[in-house]
Protein backbone atom coordinates (compact mmCIF):
# COMPACT_ATOMS: atom_id res chain seq x y z
CA UNK A 1 0.00 0.00 0.00
CA UNK A 2 2.68 2.78 0.51
CA UNK A 3 3.78 3.30 -2.80
CA UNK A 4 6.97 5.14 -4.35
CA UNK A 5 6.40 9.10 -3.91
CA UNK A 6 8.55 9.53 -6.84
CA UNK A 7 5.30 7.42 -8.90
CA UNK A 8 4.32 10.78 -9.77
CA UNK A 9 7.28 11.49 -12.50
CA UNK A 10 5.04 9.07 -14.72
CA UNK A 11 1.90 11.23 -15.50
CA UNK A 12 3.90 13.07 -17.67
CA UNK A 13 1.54 14.11 -20.57
CA UNK A 14 3.62 13.03 -23.10
CA UNK A 15 3.60 9.36 -21.72
CA UNK A 16 0.17 8.81 -21.97
CA UNK A 17 -0.24 7.90 -25.88
CA UNK A 18 2.77 6.19 -25.36
CA UNK A 19 2.20 1.98 -25.26
CA UNK A 20 4.05 0.45 -22.62
CA UNK A 21 6.95 -2.15 -24.38
CA UNK A 22 5.08 -5.19 -21.84
CA UNK A 23 2.01 -4.70 -23.10
CA UNK A 24 3.07 -5.32 -27.15
CA UNK A 25 4.38 -8.63 -25.81
CA UNK A 26 1.35 -9.99 -24.85
CA UNK A 27 -0.66 -12.60 -27.65
CA UNK A 28 -4.28 -12.01 -27.29
CA UNK A 29 -6.66 -14.26 -27.76
CA UNK A 30 -8.00 -14.86 -31.41
CA UNK A 31 -11.78 -15.70 -32.21
CA UNK A 32 -12.51 -17.23 -35.94
CA UNK A 33 -15.59 -17.21 -37.24
CA UNK A 34 -16.51 -19.12 -40.00
CA UNK A 35 -18.95 -21.22 -41.70
CA UNK A 36 -16.25 -23.16 -43.51
CA UNK A 37 -14.60 -25.33 -41.21
CA UNK A 38 -11.97 -25.64 -44.16
CA UNK A 39 -11.56 -22.21 -44.05
CA UNK A 40 -11.26 -22.11 -40.27
CA UNK A 41 -8.68 -24.31 -40.27
CA UNK A 42 -6.72 -22.87 -42.71
CA UNK A 43 -6.79 -19.57 -40.23
CA UNK A 44 -6.49 -21.52 -37.18
CA UNK A 45 -2.92 -23.10 -38.40
CA UNK A 46 -1.77 -19.51 -39.71
CA UNK A 47 -2.64 -17.67 -36.29
CA UNK A 48 -1.43 -20.43 -34.00
CA UNK A 49 1.93 -20.73 -35.88
CA UNK A 50 2.66 -16.92 -34.71
CA UNK A 51 1.69 -18.02 -30.50
CA UNK A 52 -1.97 -16.86 -30.33
CA UNK A 53 -4.31 -18.92 -28.31
CA UNK A 54 -7.15 -19.72 -31.09
CA UNK A 55 -11.16 -19.79 -30.81
CA UNK A 56 -13.42 -20.59 -33.06
CA UNK A 57 -17.14 -20.71 -34.29
CA UNK A 58 -18.89 -21.27 -36.75
CA UNK A 59 -21.77 -18.98 -36.79
CA UNK A 60 -21.92 -15.66 -35.51
CA UNK A 61 -24.40 -16.88 -33.12
CA UNK A 62 -21.90 -19.13 -31.57
CA UNK A 63 -19.38 -16.45 -31.79
CA UNK A 64 -21.15 -14.29 -30.00
CA UNK A 65 -22.13 -17.08 -26.91
CA UNK A 66 -18.30 -18.15 -27.35
CA UNK A 67 -17.58 -14.24 -26.61
CA UNK A 68 -19.33 -14.31 -23.29
CA UNK A 69 -18.33 -17.49 -22.02
CA UNK A 70 -14.48 -16.72 -22.43
CA UNK A 71 -13.30 -13.69 -23.50
CA UNK A 72 -11.20 -13.03 -26.97
CA UNK A 73 -10.12 -9.08 -27.83
CA UNK A 74 -9.79 -9.85 -31.45
CA UNK A 75 -12.26 -11.59 -33.92
CA UNK A 76 -11.80 -12.14 -36.71
CA UNK A 77 -15.08 -13.16 -38.86
CA UNK A 78 -16.13 -14.09 -42.57
CA UNK A 79 -18.73 -11.74 -44.14
CA UNK A 80 -21.02 -14.29 -45.67
CA UNK A 81 -22.83 -16.59 -43.15
CA UNK A 82 -25.77 -18.65 -43.18
CA UNK A 83 -28.19 -16.68 -40.42
CA UNK A 84 -26.61 -13.48 -38.50
CA UNK A 85 -23.84 -12.55 -41.01
CA UNK A 86 -20.81 -10.84 -40.63
CA UNK A 87 -22.01 -7.30 -40.67
CA UNK A 88 -24.71 -8.09 -38.40
CA UNK A 89 -22.02 -9.56 -35.65
CA UNK A 90 -19.96 -6.19 -36.35
CA UNK A 91 -23.03 -4.48 -35.08
CA UNK A 92 -24.08 -7.12 -32.52
CA UNK A 93 -20.75 -6.80 -30.65
CA UNK A 94 -20.38 -2.82 -31.06
CA UNK A 95 -24.11 -2.04 -29.12
CA UNK A 96 -24.01 -5.68 -27.33
CA UNK A 97 -22.85 -6.81 -24.16
CA UNK A 98 -20.57 -5.44 -21.93
CA UNK A 99 -16.82 -6.81 -22.78
CA UNK A 100 -14.13 -6.67 -20.24
CA UNK A 101 -11.87 -4.62 -23.33
CA UNK A 102 -12.60 -3.54 -26.64
CA UNK A 103 -12.74 -5.77 -29.75
CA UNK A 104 -10.92 -5.16 -32.77
CA UNK A 105 -12.97 -6.88 -35.56
CA UNK A 106 -10.98 -8.08 -38.59
CA UNK A 107 -13.88 -8.58 -41.06
CA UNK A 108 -12.82 -11.39 -44.15
CA UNK A 109 -14.61 -10.66 -47.41
CA UNK A 110 -14.30 -12.82 -50.81
CA UNK A 111 -14.65 -10.93 -53.14
CA UNK A 112 -13.15 -7.20 -51.70
CA UNK A 113 -15.50 -5.75 -53.56
CA UNK A 114 -15.86 -1.69 -52.33
CA UNK A 115 -19.46 -1.95 -51.06
CA UNK A 116 -18.89 -5.00 -48.76
CA UNK A 117 -15.85 -3.65 -47.32
CA UNK A 118 -17.59 -0.53 -46.93
CA UNK A 119 -20.60 -1.42 -45.08
CA UNK A 120 -18.42 -4.03 -43.11
CA UNK A 121 -16.70 -0.58 -41.56
CA UNK A 122 -19.50 1.16 -40.97
CA UNK A 123 -20.78 -1.61 -39.15
CA UNK A 124 -18.28 -1.64 -36.44
CA UNK A 125 -15.23 -3.30 -38.37
CA UNK A 126 -11.30 -1.62 -37.55
CA UNK A 127 -10.15 -3.44 -40.79
CA UNK A 128 -10.74 -6.07 -43.57
CA UNK A 129 -8.60 -9.25 -44.89
CA UNK A 130 -9.69 -10.59 -48.10
CA UNK A 131 -9.93 -14.17 -48.81
CA UNK A 132 -7.29 -13.50 -51.13
CA UNK A 133 -4.44 -12.43 -49.05
CA UNK A 134 -1.45 -13.97 -48.32
CA UNK A 135 -0.58 -15.86 -44.66
CA UNK A 136 1.80 -12.88 -44.05
CA UNK A 137 -0.84 -10.30 -44.69
CA UNK A 138 -3.25 -11.73 -42.34
CA UNK A 139 -0.74 -11.89 -39.73
CA UNK A 140 0.28 -8.20 -40.36
CA UNK A 141 -2.67 -7.50 -39.93
CA UNK A 142 -3.12 -9.64 -36.41
CA UNK A 143 -0.13 -7.40 -35.40
CA UNK A 144 -2.08 -4.38 -36.18
CA UNK A 145 -4.84 -5.30 -33.53
CA UNK A 146 -2.49 -6.19 -30.87
CA UNK A 147 -0.59 -2.32 -31.33
CA UNK A 148 -4.03 -1.34 -30.78
CA UNK A 149 -4.57 -3.61 -27.99
CA UNK A 150 -1.61 -2.53 -26.33
CA UNK A 151 -2.11 0.89 -26.79
CA UNK A 152 -5.76 0.40 -24.99
CA UNK A 153 -4.31 -1.88 -22.09
CA UNK A 154 -1.62 1.07 -21.92
CA UNK A 155 -4.63 3.51 -21.70
CA UNK A 156 -6.01 1.58 -18.93
CA UNK A 157 -2.92 1.28 -16.94
CA UNK A 158 -2.49 5.01 -16.99
CA UNK A 159 -6.18 6.13 -15.55
CA UNK A 160 -5.28 3.51 -12.81
CA UNK A 161 -2.42 4.80 -11.59
CA UNK A 162 -3.93 8.07 -11.85
CA UNK A 163 -6.82 7.16 -9.99
CA UNK A 164 -4.30 5.90 -7.53
CA UNK A 165 -2.76 8.94 -7.50
CA UNK A 166 -5.70 10.73 -6.61
CA UNK A 167 -6.47 8.91 -3.63
CA UNK A 168 -2.80 8.52 -2.37
CA UNK A 169 -0.77 11.23 0.26
CA UNK A 170 1.86 12.02 -2.20
CA UNK A 171 4.26 12.63 0.69
CA UNK A 172 3.80 9.61 2.88
CA UNK A 173 2.31 7.10 0.20
CA UNK A 174 -0.16 6.11 2.50
CA UNK A 175 -4.07 6.93 1.43
CA UNK A 176 -5.61 10.31 1.37
CA UNK A 177 -8.46 12.14 3.54
CA UNK A 178 -10.62 12.09 -0.14
CA UNK A 179 -9.59 7.82 0.22
CA UNK A 180 -10.51 7.73 3.55
CA UNK A 181 -14.06 9.34 3.86
CA UNK A 182 -14.86 7.40 0.40
CA UNK A 183 -13.46 3.85 1.59
CA UNK A 184 -14.77 4.24 5.09
CA UNK A 185 -18.70 5.29 3.99
CA UNK A 186 -17.76 1.81 2.03
CA UNK A 187 -16.80 0.12 4.74
CA UNK A 188 -19.81 1.30 7.12
CA UNK A 189 -22.29 0.07 4.38
CA UNK A 190 -20.37 -3.54 4.71
CA UNK A 191 -20.98 -3.50 8.51
CA UNK A 192 -24.96 -2.92 7.70
CA UNK A 193 -25.37 -5.61 5.43
CA UNK A 194 -23.39 -8.22 7.33
CA UNK A 195 -23.37 -7.38 10.51
CA UNK A 196 -19.60 -7.01 11.31
CA UNK A 197 -17.87 -4.15 13.18
CA UNK A 198 -15.09 -1.47 12.37
CA UNK A 199 -12.61 0.37 14.39
CA UNK A 200 -11.10 3.65 13.53
CA UNK A 201 -7.60 5.08 15.00
CA UNK A 202 -7.28 8.81 14.93
CA UNK A 203 -3.39 9.60 15.49
CA UNK A 204 -1.68 12.49 16.17
CA UNK A 205 1.94 13.45 15.95
CA UNK A 206 2.48 15.06 19.59
CA UNK A 207 4.18 18.61 19.68
CA UNK A 208 4.37 18.15 15.61
CA UNK A 209 5.03 22.05 15.33
CA UNK A 210 8.15 22.04 17.90
CA UNK A 211 9.63 19.67 15.95
CA UNK A 212 9.06 22.15 12.71
CA UNK A 213 10.18 25.16 13.95
CA UNK A 214 13.64 23.29 15.61
CA UNK A 215 14.46 21.12 13.18
CA UNK A 216 12.88 22.04 9.84
CA UNK A 217 10.28 21.11 7.48
CA UNK A 218 12.37 18.74 5.73
CA UNK A 219 12.80 17.01 9.40
CA UNK A 220 9.61 17.10 9.74
CA UNK A 221 8.22 15.80 6.33
CA UNK A 222 11.14 13.15 7.34
CA UNK A 223 9.44 12.63 10.75
CA UNK A 224 5.92 12.11 8.95
CA UNK A 225 7.29 9.44 6.28
CA UNK A 226 8.67 7.23 9.21
CA UNK A 227 5.35 7.84 11.33
CA UNK A 228 3.41 6.73 8.40
CA UNK A 229 5.77 3.74 7.38
CA UNK A 230 5.65 2.45 11.23
CA UNK A 231 2.13 2.32 11.11
CA UNK A 232 1.88 0.22 8.15
CA UNK A 233 4.58 -1.86 9.18
CA UNK A 234 2.30 -2.29 12.70
CA UNK A 235 -1.07 -3.25 11.30
CA UNK A 236 -1.27 -6.83 11.85
CA UNK A 237 -3.72 -7.80 9.00
CA UNK A 238 -4.04 -7.08 5.22
CA UNK A 239 -7.43 -5.57 5.56
CA UNK A 240 -6.30 -2.88 8.17
CA UNK A 241 -5.40 0.58 6.13
CA UNK A 242 -3.80 3.55 7.16
CA UNK A 243 -4.78 7.58 5.73
CA UNK A 244 -3.30 10.82 6.57
CA UNK A 245 -6.18 13.34 7.73
CA UNK A 246 -3.94 16.41 7.17
CA UNK A 247 -1.18 17.89 8.78
CA UNK A 248 0.58 15.35 11.43
CA UNK A 249 -2.82 13.49 12.21
CA UNK A 250 -3.85 9.83 10.40
CA UNK A 251 -6.38 7.28 10.35
CA UNK A 252 -6.18 3.46 10.79
CA UNK A 253 -9.39 1.79 10.01
CA UNK A 254 -9.29 -1.51 11.33
CA UNK A 255 -12.18 -3.64 9.58
CA UNK A 256 -14.02 -6.69 11.85
CA UNK A 257 -12.31 -5.56 14.93
CA UNK A 258 -13.85 -4.70 18.20
CA UNK A 259 -12.98 -2.13 20.70
CA UNK A 260 -10.97 -4.37 22.33
CA UNK A 261 -9.02 -5.67 19.33
CA UNK A 262 -8.52 -1.84 18.65
CA UNK A 263 -6.97 -1.04 21.64
CA UNK A 264 -4.43 -3.57 21.61
CA UNK A 265 -3.31 -2.45 17.71
CA UNK A 266 -3.33 1.59 19.36
CA UNK A 267 -1.09 0.41 21.93
CA UNK A 268 1.12 -1.67 19.26
CA UNK A 269 1.10 1.15 17.32
CA UNK A 270 2.03 3.33 20.24
CA UNK A 271 5.17 1.92 21.04
CA UNK A 272 6.41 1.61 17.48
CA UNK A 273 6.83 5.19 18.04
CA UNK A 274 7.92 5.78 20.84
CA UNK A 275 10.06 3.30 20.79
CA UNK A 276 12.57 4.09 18.60
CA UNK A 277 13.56 7.27 17.55
CA UNK A 278 13.12 8.67 14.24
CA UNK A 279 16.65 8.88 12.03
CA UNK A 280 16.21 12.15 9.83
CA UNK A 281 19.11 14.71 7.98
CA UNK A 282 18.72 16.42 11.14
CA UNK A 283 19.67 13.49 13.71
CA UNK A 284 17.66 11.44 15.84
CA UNK A 285 13.96 12.69 16.92
CA UNK A 286 11.86 11.14 19.76
CA UNK A 287 8.74 10.86 18.72
CA UNK A 288 5.67 10.64 20.32
CA UNK A 289 1.69 9.52 19.58
CA UNK A 290 -1.68 10.10 21.11
CA UNK A 291 -4.32 7.73 20.37
CA UNK A 292 -8.01 8.64 19.77
CA UNK A 293 -10.48 4.67 19.25
CA UNK A 294 -13.48 4.49 18.68
CA UNK A 295 -16.01 2.18 16.47
CA UNK A 296 -18.83 0.99 15.24
CA UNK A 297 -19.67 -0.83 18.35
CA UNK A 298 -20.45 2.45 20.91
CA UNK A 299 -23.55 2.66 18.64
CA UNK A 300 -26.55 0.92 19.49
CA UNK A 301 -27.82 0.48 15.67
CA UNK A 302 -25.32 0.03 12.20
CA UNK A 303 -27.65 2.96 11.07
CA UNK A 304 -26.30 5.73 13.22
CA UNK A 305 -22.80 4.88 12.25
CA UNK A 306 -21.82 7.43 10.15
CA UNK A 307 -18.44 8.43 8.72
CA UNK A 308 -18.79 11.58 10.50
CA UNK A 309 -20.30 10.37 13.79
CA UNK A 310 -17.42 7.87 14.15
CA UNK A 311 -14.46 10.27 13.41
CA UNK A 312 -16.35 12.90 15.91
CA UNK A 313 -16.16 10.18 18.77
CA UNK A 314 -12.42 9.01 17.61
CA UNK A 315 -11.49 12.99 17.78
CA UNK A 316 -12.74 13.55 21.42
CA UNK A 317 -11.04 10.31 22.34
CA UNK A 318 -7.62 11.98 21.03
CA UNK A 319 -8.23 15.19 22.65
CA UNK A 320 -8.56 12.94 26.04
CA UNK A 321 -5.38 11.54 25.23
CA UNK A 322 -3.90 14.74 24.85
CA UNK A 323 -5.08 16.57 27.68
CA UNK A 324 -4.43 13.23 29.96
CA UNK A 325 -0.42 14.13 28.97
CA UNK A 326 0.16 12.83 25.59
CA UNK A 327 1.77 9.36 24.34
CA UNK A 328 -1.52 7.50 24.99
CA UNK A 329 -4.20 5.73 24.33
CA UNK A 330 -7.94 6.07 25.08
CA UNK A 331 -11.03 4.29 24.18
CA UNK A 332 -14.24 5.51 23.52
CA UNK A 333 -16.64 4.26 26.21
CA UNK A 334 -13.79 3.65 28.70
CA UNK A 335 -15.05 5.42 32.10
CA UNK A 336 -12.81 8.48 32.53
CA UNK A 337 -10.73 7.38 35.51
CA UNK A 338 -11.19 10.57 37.84
CA UNK A 339 -9.67 10.08 40.91
CA UNK A 340 -9.02 13.42 41.51
CA UNK A 341 -11.55 15.21 43.37
CA UNK A 342 -12.42 18.91 42.43
CA UNK A 343 -11.04 21.10 45.59
CA UNK A 344 -9.77 24.25 44.08
CA UNK A 345 -11.03 25.85 41.44
CA UNK A 346 -10.07 29.43 40.31
CA UNK A 347 -12.84 31.82 38.54
CA UNK A 348 -10.94 34.33 35.64
CA UNK A 349 -12.91 37.49 34.83
CA UNK A 350 -12.20 41.24 34.51
CA UNK A 351 -15.95 42.10 35.78
CA UNK A 352 -15.77 42.23 39.77
CA UNK A 353 -19.50 41.68 39.99
CA UNK A 354 -19.70 38.40 38.64
CA UNK A 355 -16.19 37.30 40.12
CA UNK A 356 -17.87 37.55 43.50
CA UNK A 357 -21.64 35.90 42.07
CA UNK A 358 -19.51 33.03 40.78
CA UNK A 359 -17.61 32.90 44.37
CA UNK A 360 -20.84 32.94 46.14
CA UNK A 361 -22.48 30.32 43.73
CA UNK A 362 -19.75 27.70 43.98
CA UNK A 363 -19.50 27.98 47.29
CA UNK A 364 -22.48 27.25 48.23
CA UNK A 365 -22.05 23.30 48.90
CA UNK A 366 -19.10 24.05 50.62
CA UNK A 367 -16.40 21.48 49.18
CA UNK A 368 -15.46 23.89 46.73
CA UNK A 369 -12.16 26.21 47.65
CA UNK A 370 -12.91 28.85 44.79
CA UNK A 371 -10.30 31.57 43.89
CA UNK A 372 -10.65 34.48 41.78
CA UNK A 373 -8.37 36.87 39.56
CA UNK A 374 -9.36 39.69 37.19
CA UNK A 375 -6.64 37.95 34.44
CA UNK A 376 -4.08 38.96 32.39
CA UNK A 377 -0.18 37.97 33.34
CA UNK A 378 -2.06 38.08 37.27
CA UNK A 379 -4.04 35.06 36.00
CA UNK A 380 -1.15 32.66 35.20
CA UNK A 381 0.92 34.36 37.67
CA UNK A 382 -1.55 32.99 40.35
CA UNK A 383 -2.28 29.28 38.70
CA UNK A 384 1.30 29.12 39.26
CA UNK A 385 1.36 29.61 42.60
CA UNK A 386 -2.14 28.57 43.54
CA UNK A 387 -2.11 25.50 41.20
CA UNK A 388 -6.02 25.03 40.88
CA UNK A 389 -7.47 21.62 39.85
CA UNK A 390 -9.72 23.58 37.25
CA UNK A 391 -10.04 26.87 35.39
CA UNK A 392 -13.00 28.85 34.91
CA UNK A 393 -11.95 31.60 32.00
CA UNK A 394 -14.38 34.46 31.04
CA UNK A 395 -14.01 34.57 27.24
CA UNK A 396 -14.25 38.33 26.36
CA UNK A 397 -11.86 40.05 28.66
CA UNK A 398 -9.56 43.10 27.74
CA UNK A 399 -6.02 42.50 27.03
CA UNK A 400 -5.60 39.11 27.26
CA UNK A 401 -9.02 37.45 26.08
CA UNK A 402 -10.13 33.59 27.72
CA UNK A 403 -8.40 31.73 24.46
CA UNK A 404 -5.32 33.54 24.63
CA UNK A 405 -4.85 32.71 28.20
CA UNK A 406 -5.94 29.04 27.32
CA UNK A 407 -3.08 28.77 24.38
CA UNK A 408 -0.56 30.87 26.93
CA UNK A 409 -1.60 28.02 30.12
CA UNK A 410 -0.94 25.21 27.49
CA UNK A 411 2.80 26.25 26.52
CA UNK A 412 3.41 26.24 30.19
CA UNK A 413 4.83 23.32 31.41
CA UNK A 414 3.11 23.73 34.96
CA UNK A 415 -0.24 24.71 33.46
CA UNK A 416 -0.59 22.12 30.61
CA UNK A 417 -2.48 19.94 32.33
CA UNK A 418 -4.99 21.47 34.50
CA UNK A 419 -8.61 21.96 32.70
CA UNK A 420 -10.30 24.39 31.85
CA UNK A 421 -13.71 25.76 31.46
CA UNK A 422 -15.05 28.45 29.10
CA UNK A 423 -18.05 30.85 30.15
CA UNK A 424 -19.44 33.11 27.59
CA UNK A 425 -22.62 35.18 26.33
CA UNK A 426 -22.13 33.60 22.63
CA UNK A 427 -22.26 29.57 23.18
CA UNK A 428 -22.81 28.82 19.43
CA UNK A 429 -21.90 25.34 18.18
CA UNK A 430 -18.93 26.68 15.99
CA UNK A 431 -17.72 28.28 18.99
CA UNK A 432 -17.94 25.55 21.36
CA UNK A 433 -16.44 22.75 18.88
CA UNK A 434 -13.74 25.79 18.47
CA UNK A 435 -13.18 25.92 21.89
CA UNK A 436 -12.89 21.73 22.36
CA UNK A 437 -10.24 22.54 19.77
CA UNK A 438 -8.42 24.53 22.31
CA UNK A 439 -8.42 21.99 24.78
CA UNK A 440 -11.39 23.15 26.79
CA UNK A 441 -13.50 20.46 28.89
CA UNK A 442 -16.46 22.71 28.21
CA UNK A 443 -18.30 25.57 27.58
CA UNK A 444 -20.95 27.24 30.00
CA UNK A 445 -23.58 29.92 29.04
CA UNK A 446 -23.67 33.26 30.31
CA UNK A 447 -26.08 34.57 31.83
CA UNK A 448 -26.23 31.49 34.23
CA UNK A 449 -28.01 30.58 36.93
CA UNK A 450 -26.53 30.92 40.18
CA UNK A 451 -28.38 27.95 41.45
CA UNK A 452 -26.91 25.27 39.13
CA UNK A 453 -23.62 26.81 38.21
CA UNK A 454 -22.27 24.38 41.10
CA UNK A 455 -23.96 21.16 39.46
CA UNK A 456 -22.62 22.73 35.79
CA UNK A 457 -19.00 22.89 36.52
CA UNK A 458 -18.84 19.27 38.49
CA UNK A 459 -20.38 17.69 35.18
CA UNK A 460 -18.17 18.80 33.21
CA UNK A 461 -15.23 18.03 35.68
CA UNK A 462 -16.68 14.62 35.91
CA UNK A 463 -16.68 14.37 32.19
CA UNK A 464 -13.95 15.43 30.91
CA UNK B 1 4.49 -24.38 -26.43
CA UNK B 2 7.92 -26.39 -26.28
CA UNK B 3 8.18 -26.58 -30.11
CA UNK B 4 10.03 -23.85 -32.10
CA UNK B 5 8.67 -21.33 -34.43
CA UNK B 6 10.00 -23.52 -37.29
CA UNK B 7 8.73 -26.59 -36.30
CA UNK B 8 5.43 -25.12 -35.79
CA UNK B 9 5.31 -23.39 -39.56
CA UNK B 10 6.69 -27.00 -40.68
CA UNK B 11 3.40 -28.57 -38.93
CA UNK B 12 1.09 -25.94 -40.77
CA UNK B 13 2.30 -26.28 -43.91
CA UNK B 14 2.15 -30.06 -44.09
CA UNK B 15 -2.05 -29.54 -42.34
CA UNK B 16 -2.88 -26.95 -45.18
CA UNK B 17 -1.62 -29.58 -47.69
CA UNK B 18 -4.18 -31.92 -46.42
CA UNK B 19 -6.96 -29.08 -45.69
CA UNK B 20 -6.37 -28.17 -49.51
CA UNK B 21 -6.81 -32.08 -50.55
CA UNK B 22 -10.07 -31.80 -48.37
CA UNK B 23 -11.18 -28.76 -50.17
CA UNK B 24 -11.14 -30.07 -53.78
CA UNK B 25 -12.70 -33.41 -52.68
CA UNK B 26 -15.86 -31.48 -51.01
CA UNK B 27 -15.84 -28.79 -54.48
CA UNK B 28 -16.49 -31.62 -56.67
CA UNK B 29 -19.34 -33.11 -54.65
CA UNK B 30 -20.93 -29.86 -54.37
CA UNK B 31 -20.60 -29.38 -57.74
CA UNK B 32 -22.53 -32.73 -58.28
CA UNK B 33 -25.29 -30.63 -55.56
CA UNK B 34 -25.22 -27.67 -57.82
CA UNK B 35 -25.98 -29.81 -61.12
CA UNK B 36 -29.27 -31.21 -59.19
CA UNK B 37 -30.21 -28.27 -57.64
CA UNK B 38 -30.13 -26.70 -60.48
CA UNK B 39 -32.54 -28.68 -62.35
CA UNK B 40 -35.19 -28.51 -59.89
CA UNK B 41 -34.26 -24.18 -60.10
CA UNK B 42 -38.04 -23.84 -61.75
CA UNK B 43 -40.34 -25.10 -59.33
CA UNK B 44 -37.81 -24.69 -56.20
CA UNK B 45 -37.26 -20.95 -55.45
CA UNK B 46 -34.31 -22.03 -52.50
CA UNK B 47 -32.56 -24.00 -55.16
CA UNK B 48 -30.71 -20.82 -56.71
CA UNK B 49 -29.92 -19.59 -52.88
CA UNK B 50 -28.00 -22.80 -52.24
CA UNK B 51 -25.77 -22.95 -55.78
CA UNK B 52 -24.98 -19.36 -54.69
CA UNK B 53 -23.94 -20.35 -51.33
CA UNK B 54 -22.27 -23.20 -52.61
CA UNK B 55 -20.05 -20.89 -54.64
CA UNK B 56 -19.48 -18.04 -52.94
CA UNK B 57 -17.98 -20.79 -50.25
CA UNK B 58 -15.99 -22.21 -52.86
CA UNK B 59 -15.08 -18.94 -54.12
CA UNK B 60 -13.94 -17.80 -50.82
CA UNK B 61 -12.05 -20.62 -49.68
CA UNK B 62 -10.57 -21.63 -52.62
CA UNK B 63 -9.14 -17.77 -52.65
CA UNK B 64 -7.90 -18.36 -49.11
CA UNK B 65 -5.94 -21.72 -50.00
CA UNK B 66 -4.29 -20.12 -53.12
CA UNK B 67 -6.51 -21.84 -55.97
CA UNK B 68 -7.46 -18.19 -57.90
CA UNK B 69 -8.72 -19.73 -60.64
CA UNK B 70 -11.25 -21.64 -59.37
CA UNK B 71 -12.02 -19.60 -57.20
CA UNK B 72 -12.66 -17.08 -60.25
CA UNK B 73 -15.09 -19.79 -62.05
CA UNK B 74 -17.01 -20.26 -58.67
CA UNK B 75 -16.99 -16.58 -58.49
CA UNK B 76 -18.84 -16.72 -62.03
CA UNK B 77 -21.07 -19.35 -60.58
CA UNK B 78 -21.74 -17.40 -57.52
CA UNK B 79 -22.98 -13.96 -59.84
CA UNK B 80 -25.16 -15.80 -61.97
CA UNK B 81 -27.06 -17.32 -59.48
CA UNK B 82 -27.32 -13.93 -57.51
CA UNK B 83 -27.89 -11.64 -60.14
CA UNK B 84 -31.56 -10.20 -60.49
CA UNK B 85 -32.67 -10.99 -62.81
CA UNK B 86 -30.84 -14.41 -62.45
CA UNK B 87 -28.77 -15.64 -65.46
CA UNK B 88 -30.46 -18.72 -67.49
CA UNK B 89 -30.41 -22.02 -66.67
CA UNK B 90 -28.47 -22.62 -69.42
CA UNK B 91 -25.73 -20.21 -68.63
CA UNK B 92 -25.64 -21.19 -64.95
CA UNK B 93 -25.64 -25.11 -66.07
CA UNK B 94 -22.20 -23.39 -68.59
CA UNK B 95 -20.42 -22.01 -65.97
CA UNK B 96 -20.66 -24.78 -63.62
CA UNK B 97 -19.40 -27.25 -66.24
CA UNK B 98 -16.54 -24.74 -66.49
CA UNK B 99 -15.79 -24.58 -62.23
CA UNK B 100 -15.45 -28.72 -62.85
CA UNK B 101 -13.29 -28.30 -65.42
CA UNK B 102 -10.56 -26.43 -63.55
CA UNK B 103 -11.32 -28.26 -60.74
CA UNK B 104 -10.18 -31.45 -62.74
CA UNK B 105 -7.07 -29.38 -63.92
CA UNK B 106 -5.85 -28.97 -60.03
CA UNK B 107 -2.85 -30.86 -59.11
CA UNK B 108 -4.05 -33.93 -56.71
CA UNK B 109 -1.59 -35.16 -53.62
CA UNK B 110 -3.41 -38.02 -54.28
CA UNK B 111 -2.40 -41.16 -52.33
Amino acid sequence: MVTEPNRTARSEESAITQIRPALLSITPRVLLVDDDEIAVERMRLLVEAEGYEVATAASAEGALAELQREFAPIVILDRNMPGMDGIELCRAIRDGAHYPGYVYLILCTAHDAEEEILSGLNAGADDYVSKRASGTQLIARLATARRILALEQSLKQVIEERRRMAMTDALTGVHNRRYFMSHLRRELKRIKRYGSQVSLLVLDIDHFKKINDRYGHAAGDSVLMEFAKRLHGSLPRESDWVARLGGEEFAVVLPQTDLAGARVVAEKLRVAVHGVSMRTASGNIQVTVSIGVSGSAVFTTADEVTVEQLLRRADDCLYDSKRQGRDRVTVDGDKPVNQKTLKKLLYVDDDADIREIVQISLSLDGTLEVITSDGGERALLKMQMEKPDLVVLDVMMPGMDGPTLLRRMRQDPVLDQIPVIFMTAKASAEETAKFRELSAIGVIAKPFDPMTLGGQVKALWEAR
Amino acid sequence: MNETREERVAAAKARMAELAEKFLVRTAGEIETMRTRLAQANDDSAALAEIRNLAHRACGTGATLGFESLSEFAHRVESLAASQPPGSQAEIARAIDELARELARQPRAGP
